[in-house]
């Protein structure tokens, strides 16, 4: 069914057709309104789930993992500073292998109370062994969360779906909608292996030391190499059904580029104006939006980028003390891919921009990959439109 | 990966699994604070002059345990049926639940279990060999002869009216308590072991020293009975009547035949009580208090009531004579009071205003201005400084001059548990016990469960039930009772909606709060697990009812 929905309202309208059987969530902006629609939904009999009203988001996802635990289809939802309070159970989730999927806006971080876009709460939370995916469009938001329920279920890995504070989570949008049946055909019958069950009593996550404990860990690697693949089938599965795929990455006019840039979720979409324009001038320019982030597609992006003369990488984030935080993932990625006589390393340059949800232009951007490819951007990493000559807001003088 | 080790690795849960229990891990060793059940005295109980356990028995009632219920009120209280009548009910006037609807009606569901029980049984323990005898079978020494009979001794009660009862049947209306019930209560009581000697007056028909002689223990409870006498010009008039005196003819059915118009002097329950009981035989009373109707010392909803079936009151004034023409009383004249600074009850006390008088027209006077008591049969009359002297106990109102049938039942208890204790170990001791030391569960009287001990999350406001009353007329004309009783239905649903302050009654929110699963049900009741419980305290901060506490451990 065509429609259009914002954002929000695509995520809720995907985890109601995915039939969760307990939400425990706390509200947080610009979420709040995927778990007040979800909310609603459980109130009207149409969707019929345990809705858990919990006192912080650490203990949203403790309700998720406890529901988790004994075999339930969980959701949640958060953002920014309630993602942060739920880092320890995000280690959790992850640990216990629990199939859990959650949904965050991608929203800045206070102090300098800011509810707009910035990838740093996500990004903060790379390491808990979470897969992260970056969506671009509401469609994208409503195929993912689906797409996620599969894929964590298959790897017993949680899943994290990004969409960008206010670029997409509050900004309308063409969407079609599957039928029921395409969602209850897609997702596989699941149950998890670990379940507490009070049949067979156990205890789950006991006191591990180091006989076992690392080989746990590696299982969650193991699970995640695995995952690359999985997020690959349930891609085209889905396009099977439905007609609509994403890829690890998403390549545009990337073949026969010499300048790449590398962007993920809304600034992506901006970009693509931006390459057309650049190409209109002749400028050899491509983009490649990175679509999944963890499990990392190394192989994906070495293919695309291994090749090229010039690949700037678009950060909405910043690892405080070195560059942006995809900037060193894409290095990381190349390293891998040694130069041969034929083929030159390509020269990698970071361009940090768009924080706190300033917006970043098709201009923006045309000019970024302009003054690259003239080799006018100088040192490795660029904090693009916060130059000197910039009027400060006189209410935010405070050095004064 | 070395194909061999991914084998291992598939072959691994997904995560670490152990059949083992971790209770062998005494986490809870670590603490320095830990909870502990510590049930409280609730506000009822602490206001209770009979010292019931009233938190407790109406947990049973509201658990559908109604004989239960019964059987525990009746342990520490005689006449349960006729309290839950006539009690002017202290323990609803600091009732936590007030804030929440209304106070629990205490008095309604006390009188249900007390006429509920009318057919219990409860049995004493072995004979103790020890005869007691207790002069007066008013609520005082009817008390102080069940709570002995259960302790297994023999008593005896004496009393020189007809019918066991004391001022319950001589001096309060039917309307208020109907003479039946009281008659079920004694029975009862007769029924527990409690001989009654009626018609023997001790003093007249034997001598106190012949019981002496023959009782290890004799208890005064003989009340007071004896109105003030009225001391004014005129007071010796025939239509000048004594309101102790009155009520005991008018409740016998013996009532003389009355003037038109009465006055009746005084404020107190006596008053109150004779003023609508003669309003019922067709004459007009016009109550006279010499102060306000706040420093009356009357139950107020007995005031109220009064009120209602159109008794008139002559506030601040004091009678002066009772004016005589040709015979007849034509008027009480009054003398105009007004109220000065507060005397040693706490009331403002009434000040005459110089060369103010006036006349009420009325044709009887009726004094109900306080009692004495009559002590003549005991050696040394009314000498307070020998009231403890080997071989006496007083009991009630002889000893306190409470006034209230609760303070009576109330004292009677604690001098029989004084009494008990004389009679095993020969001594007397030197205070009376605490009533609620004797209810046979651990209660830590000195903390009240005050409001702010309470978690007000767990409870909702529910509306205090209607209670049925039944107006015979107005004036009214019969004796018959005026408050109806609660239904079985009626009882539980009040009895539900009891905090149950203070008290433990196993709603089991610190078993399931308690994260480390350290509560345990055992044996019908609940315990800490101590080496697993961490102190967090939140089965603390969860209980409902404040019967909960937190300490320091002690290493």
């Amino acid at each position: 069914m065509k429609t259009v929905l914002k954002g929000n309202s695509a995520v809720a309208q995907a985890v109601g057709m995915v039939r969760p059987q307990v939400i425990s969530a706390y509200p947080i902006t610009p979420q709040t309104s995927i778990i007040e629609e979800l909310a609603d939904m459980v109130a009207t009999g149409q969707l019929e789930a345990r809705f858990i009203k919990v006192e912080s988001e650490h203990s949203a996802m403790a309700g998720c993992i406890a529901a988790a635990s004994v075999g339930a289809r969980v959701f949640t939802a958060t953002s920014s500073h309630g993602l942060a309070l739920m880092h320890e159970m995000l280690h959790w989730a992850a640990a216990a292998r629990l199939p859990v999927v959650m949904v965050n806006c991608n929203r800045a971080l206070g102090p300098g109370w800011n509810l707009w876009a910035d990838h740093t709460d996500s990004l903060s939370q790379r390491d808990t062994g979470w897969m992260q995916i970056y969506c671009a469009s509401a469609q994208e938001v409503f195929d993912t969360v689906v797409q996620a329920y599969e894929v964590s279920q298959r790897t017993l890995l949680p899943s994290m779906v990004m969409l960008d504070a206010f670029f997409l989570s509050h900004t309308y949008e063409d969407i079609d909608l599957p039928e029921q049946d395409v969602v209850d055909r897609f997702l596989s019958p699941f149950e998890l292996p670990h379940r507490l069950d009070l049949a067979r009593p156990t205890l789950v996550s006991p006191v591990t030391d180091e006989d076992h404990y690392m080989e746990f860990r590696r299982k969650i690697a193991v699970a995640h190499e695995q995952a690359l693949r999985e997020w690959q089938k349930a891609d085209e599965r889905w396009q099977t059904m439905t007609g609509r795929s994403y890829g690890l990455i998403e390549a545009y006019h990337n073949r026969d580029a010499e300048i790449v840039l590398v962007a993920s979720s809304t600034i992506a979409r901006t970009a693509r104006v931006a390459i057309d324009h650049l190409r209109a001038r002749g400028l050899p320019a491509g983009l490649v939006r990175l679509r999944v982030f963890r499990p990392f597609p190394a192989a994906a992006l070495r293919s695309a980028l291994a090749r090229k003369k010039q690949v700037i990488v678009l950060d909405r984030d910043c690892s405080f003390g070195h560059h942006g935080i995809y900037h060193q993932e894409i290095k990381s990625a190349l390293f891998d891919a040694p130069p041969t006589p034929q083929v030159q390393a390509p020269q990698v340059q970071g361009v940090i921009a768009g924080l706190g949800g300033r917006d970043v232009t098709p201009e923006d951007i045309s000019e970024i990959m302009s003054l690259a490819w003239q080799n006018k951007l100088t040192g490795p990493v660029t904090w693009w439109d916060t130059l000197p000559e910039k009027e400060p807001d006189s209410v935010l003088i405070a050095a004064q | 990966m070395p194909a061999a080790e991914s084998c291992w690795l598939d072959e691994l849960a997904e995560v670490a699994l152990s059949e083992q229990s971790t209770t062998a891990i005494n986490t809870g060793s670590w603490k320095s604070i830990a909870p502990r059940y510590e049930d409280k005295l609730p506000p009822c109980s602490e206001l209770c002059p009979a010292g019931n356990d009233i938190s407790k028995v109406l947990s049973l009632l509201a658990k559908s345990d109604v004989a239960g219920a019964a059987k525990l009120l009746r342990t520490t209280n005689p006449i349960p049926a006729t309290l839950g009548r006539v009690c002017p009910h202290f323990c609803e006037s600091h009732c936590n639940r007030d804030a929440l609807g209304g106070s629990i009606t205490v008095h309604m569901l006390e009188r249900f279990l007390g006429d509920y029980s009318l057919a219990d049984e409860l049995w004493p323990s072995a004979k103790s060999g020890k005869k007691v005898a207790v002069i007066g079978a008013g609520p005082a020494g009817i008390s102080a002869a069940y709570a002995l009979t259960l302790k297994g001794h023999e008593v005896q009660v004496f009393d020189d009216k007809p019918k066991p009862g004391g001022y319950l049947r001589t001096g309060i209306p039917d309307y208020r308590l109907p003479k039946t019930t009281l008659d079920r209560e004694i029975a009862l009581a007769e029924r527990v072991g409690v001989r009654f000697r009626p018609n023997t007056r001790v003093g007249r028909d034997i001598a106190i020293e012949s019981l002496q002689k023959r009782f290890h223990a004799v208890i005064v409870a003989v009340g007071l009975h004896k109105s003030r006498a009225l001391d004014v010009p005129g007071a010796d008039h025939s239509n000048v009547y004594s309101g102790v005196e009155l009520l005991e003819s008018i409740l016998a059915g013996e009532a003389p035949k009355l003037p038109r118009v009465v006055a009746v002097i005084g404020g107190g329950n006596t008053a109150i009580d004779v003023a609508r009981s003669v309003l019922r035989l067709g004459v007009k009373p016009i109550v006279v208090y010499r102060r306000t109707e706040k420093e009356m010392p009357a139950i107020a909803s007995e005031v109220e009531e009064a009120k209602k079936e159109s008794v008139e009151f002559q506030f601040l004034a004091a009678p002066a004579q009772v004016v005589i023409q040709n015979g007849n009383i034509v008027a009480l004249e009054c003398q105009k009071m007004k109220l000065g600074n507060p005397d040693s009850s706490g009331r403002r006390s009434p000040v005459a205003i110089a060369n103010e008088k006036f006349r009420i027209d009325v044709s009887g006077v009726i004094a109900a201005t306080g009692e004495l008591a009559d002590l003549s049969f005991v050696r040394k009359e009314n000498d307070h400084e020998n009231k403890k002297y080997d071989g006496y106990f007083f009991a009630g109102d002889v000893a306190t001059g409470q006034g209230t049938v609760a303070a009576a039942v109330g004292h009677g208890l604690q001098v029989a548990a004084s009494v008990d204790s004389y009679l095993r170990t020969g001594n007397r001791p030197p205070d009376l016990p605490d009533l609620r030391r004797l209810w046979g569960r651990n209660v830590k009287v000195e903390k009240v469960a005050a409001a702010e001990l309470l978690n007000p999350a767990y409870f909702h406001t529910r509306p205090q039930p209607a209670i049925t009353t039944i107006q015979h007329g107005l004036p009214p004309t019969t004796f018959d009772e005026i408050a109806q009783g609660f239904d079985l239905e009626e009882a539980q649903s009040e009895a539900r909606r009891c905090l149950c302050c203070g008290t433990c009654n196993q709603c089991l929110n610190c078993y399931y709060w308690c994260p480390d699963i350290a509560v345990h049900r055992e044996n019908g009741g609940l315990t800490i697990d101590s080496m697993h419980c961490k102190g967090c305290g939140i089965c603390v901060e969860e209980c409902p009812r404040g019967a909960m506490s937190m300490g320091e451990v002690l290493r």
